[in-house]
């Protein structure tokens, strides 16, 4: 946590001194990104309406850092990224959650046709 | 708090490098997605993330104080509000996904336990009705018993019915044969209330006296068979007869010596004494016309009445 501030901090100090460039690797950031994708389409993410959203939203985004990373900008890259993965970590706890709503429901359903 | 020095510290770096670079962003006015943020965190701490899943909330917490302290308007203050939103949201799904995981677990530990107590009702039932089975087999096993006890009892009962059944026909079958036995030597008159057995006295005695016969006991035991086969309820009046020749004293006394002697006969070959009685009547209640020879012998008698008592 306080190396996402740290660099949060320093981000704004680059842009406002240097303009560009000093990021961390960005390749690795757009790894992590991926992966998180990934996670989120496996689990199923895509059947929950928010969850559909929040998967195009990182396709989209990571396809944006792609570019940004191609052109030199890493900078803004970082920024895509960072956004990428939430959009992919919500869209993954939003497909979890959903399961366990669904498992709650047919859990209560079955036991009320037992009684 | 640590947290209170890094927004601090954040916002006069950020306050800082603004005054250095007042050229490079134009926008004074706060952008849109901060308002989102705003709301989004607000949505999100009213809900379960703020008992369930306060880390996160936390998280996305500081991230719209980032977004606050940014300039105004930058793109940094747009991508951190942005991040604010996503993670405020994150916690109240994660929250959310805790609280269904919750209840599944209270959910199936209350059908575990109702499992277990239907089991364990499941199994006193049964139990309950295998005593029951026990004692039901004990109680067949003892009607069965009584219902042999029973059983063997009426057997022996049956077999006592026909033995007294089989006895009742013999007695009557003898008293039957000693009556006709007894019709073949002596006149045998049925009435209603007596049977009267007549004797001729010259079959019986002596002419005058009252010694039997030697041939008189032939017939007598006849009598007594008969006699001793009929019921005890009957009363016997052995009445002695003569006919009207000679003194009525005479004959009075006579006709009783006469009865009486066949009276000891019979008590003598088993008739019961206090059934029999001795009567004598003389001349009186003739038969016949005694005026004839064959008159006068009809009328010098012996009768026995059966009488009976009902």
């Amino acid at each position: 946590m306080s190396r996402i501030v740290l660099a949060t901090t320093l981000i704004p100090l680059s842009i406002a001194v240097a303009g560009c460039g000093g990021a961390a690797a960005p390749n690795a950031r757009l790894a992590d990104a991926k992966s998180a994708l990934s996670a989120a389409k496996a689990a199923d993410a895509a059947n929950v309406p928010e969850g559909a959203l929040q998967i195009k939203l990182s396709d989209d985004a990571i396809r944006t850092a792609e570019a940004e990373i191609q052109s030199g900008d890493d900078d803004r890259a970082a920024m895509t990224l960072e956004r990428a993965k939430a959009d992919a970590d919500l869209a993954l706890l939003l497909a979890r959650e959903n399961r366990a709503r669904e498992e709650l429901r047919q859990f209560q359903t079955r036991a009320a046709e037992d009684r | 708090m640590t947290l209170e020095k890094r927004s601090v510290l954040t916002s006069t770096i950020a306050a800082f490098s603004f005054s250095l670079v007042a050229g490079c962003s134009g926008a004074t006015n706060p952008s849109p997605q901060l308002y989102d943020a705003q709301r989004a965190y607000q949505r999100a701490a009213a809900s379960r993330a703020s008992e369930l899943a306060p880390d996160r909330l936390l998280t996305a917490r500081e991230t719209l104080d980032r977004a606050k302290a940014a300039e105004p308007g930058s793109a940094e203050e747009q991508e951190l509000s942005y991040l604010a939103s996503r993670r405020a949201r994150m916690a109240e799904v994660y929250a959310d996904y805790l609280h269904d995981n919750q209840e599944l677990g209270r959910a199936r530990s209350l059908q575990d336990r109702a499992q277990r107590e239907r089991r364990a009702r499941a199994e006193e039932d049964l139990d309950r009705a295998r005593k029951q089975l026990v004692k039901t087999q004990h109680n067949l096993a003892a009607s069965s018993a009584e219902l042999r006890a029973r059983t063997t009892e009426v057997v022996t009962l049956e077999s006592q019915l026909d033995d007294t059944e089989s006895k009742r026909q013999a007695a009557e079958k003898r008293a039957d044969d000693a009556m006709r036995s007894l019709q073949e030597v002596a006149n045998v008159r049925a009435e209603a209330t007596e049977t009267v057995i007549t004797l001729s006295g010259a079959v019986l005695f002596v002419t005058g006296q009252s010694e039997l016969l030697p041939i008189a006991r032939e017939k007598l035991d006849r009598v007594a068979a008969a006699l001793a086969d009929s019921g005890d309820d009957e009363h016997i009046v052995i009445a002695g007869f003569t006919d009207s020749r000679g003194s009525r004293t005479k004959n009075q006394k006579l006709s009783l010596d006469r009865a009486n002697a066949v009276r000891d006969y019979l008590v003598s070959h088993g008739v019961a004494p206090q059934r029999v009685e001795a009567r004598g009547y003389g001349p009186d209640q003739p038969v016949a016309d005694n005026s004839t020879p064959e008159g006068r012998a009809d009328n010098r008698r012996v009768e026995i009445h059966i009488q009976k008592k009902h």
